[in-house]
């Protein structure tokens, strides 16, 4: 007597020995039918709006998305436009940035540094004014000019190697530049006292 | 969808909530309707009748207990329902004759009895012992529920499953013994 029956079943295991038959969930459904009658159309009236309600949520989706794409689709192209000449100057630049002098000799890199950060500070300081805008704009054009002169420069280094005259004519592009800067400094400087001045004959 | 979700949805008579509950418990509550009907077929009537009857009550269902439960005792007085109906005479108990009995707690039986053969002896048992000892045993109430459930008083439910329990273990001793010594 060593077992207790409390114990014997609170122990066993529960295994499904025996499956429900085959078809029981239509049959049940068929009770369902029975005991629900009316509920049936309801939940069949349920499961149509939920397709209703499925189709809106697709198209609500698919709208957005189909929306979303058309806003995307110009700004995609205002992208291209924007990016254009910029694909143009990185189409160009390549042969220029695939080899810069400034990138191999740290000695260079220095003058170039020097020159262009004058430059740019002396671009900065100009103050436009709709009297010297053609002015200016023409020294932009000329300093653009130079800028494609030197990166054609770059590009000779390259194909023909470091030579002496090359790197001359690079540092006399950049000293040009920050000379013709000067000039425009000096050329509105005196566009500015001949105002003046007139301001003041006109006084006197 | 969670369970309590789905019980409220089948407040409101939804029938996908309905099926979706009905597959979640259906082969656990088959499974007990079958330990009281011996048919599958009948199994399978009582326990989706069971479904039927709670749905429709279902809200009486107050998470006293859980839906399983709940479902389960409804499954269980379905079958009985259907036994009764079978004419098979169940608890037919003078309880002054049955008196108090001094409840042992022994239940022991002999080393080397499997579940499976007490299972086949609870069956072979008179109705009126089989079902409170089953209710008791297998389905794990305490004779408040049995009394609820087969309409009895605790103390019949005390002493039938007493009862029972001492045939049970004169059967089981008497398999094991051959002749029972």
């Amino acid at each position: 007597m060593g077992q207790d029956i409390r114990e014997m079943f609170r122990n066993q295991e529960h295994i499904g020995k025996e499956k429900l038959s085959k078809g029981h969930q239509r049959r049940f459904e068929a009770r369902l039918d029975e005991a629900f009658p009316v509920e049936k159309k309801k939940t069949s009236y349920y499961q149509v709006l939920q397709i209703a309600a499925l189709f809106v949520v697709a198209l609500g989706v698919g709208a957005f998305f189909y929306f979303n794409n058309n806003e995307e689709m110009p700004v995609e192209e205002n992208n291209q436009i924007v990016e254009t000449p910029a694909k143009k100057e990185a189409s160009e630049e390549p042969k220029a940035t695939e080899y810069r002098l400034s990138d191999v000799s740290p000695e260079f890199k220095k003058i170039e540094d020097y020159y262009m950060a004058s430059v740019n500070i002396q671009l900065a300081k100009l103050d436009m004014t709709p009297e010297n805008k053609e002015l200016i704009d023409a020294f932009m054009n000329k300093l653009e000019t130079l800028d494609e002169e030197y990166m054609a420069l770059n590009a000779e280094i390259q194909e023909t190697g470091l030579n002496e005259e090359t790197v001359e004519a690079m540092i006399a592009n950049l000293q040009l530049r920050l000379d013709l800067l000067k000039k425009l400094k000096i050329k509105l400087n005196e566009i500015k006292q001949s105002k003046d001045n007139r301001y003041e004959n006109y006084q006197a | 969808m969670i369970q309590h979700e789905l019980i409220e949805a089948c407040k409101q008579n939804s029938r996908r909530a309905q099926l979706k509950l009905y597959n979640k418990y259906c082969d656990g509550m088959y499974y007990v309707a079958l330990r009281f009907m011996q048919d599958t077929m009948e199994a399978e009537d009582a326990m989706q009748e069971a479904f039927i009857k709670a749905f429709t009550r279902i809200h009486q269902f107050n998470g006293e207990v859980t839906f399983g439960a709940w479902l389960k005792r409804i499954v269980i007085n379905k079958c009985l329902d259907k036994l009764k109906a079978k004419k098979l005479e169940l608890v037919a108990i003078n309880e002054q004759v049955l008196g108090t009995v001094e409840e042992e707690d022994n239940w022991q039986v002999e080393d080397g009895i499997g579940v499976e053969q007490v299972k086949k002896e609870i069956e072979n048992l008179p109705e009126k012992y089989k079902y409170p000892l089953m209710l008791y045993l297998i389905e794990g109430y305490d004779h408040e529920e049995i009394s609820e459930i087969l309409g009895i008083t605790q103390v019949a439910s005390r002493t039938l499953v007493h009862r029972g329990k001492k045939k049970l273990q004169d059967e089981l001793k008497t398999m094991s013994n051959g002749t029972g010594y």
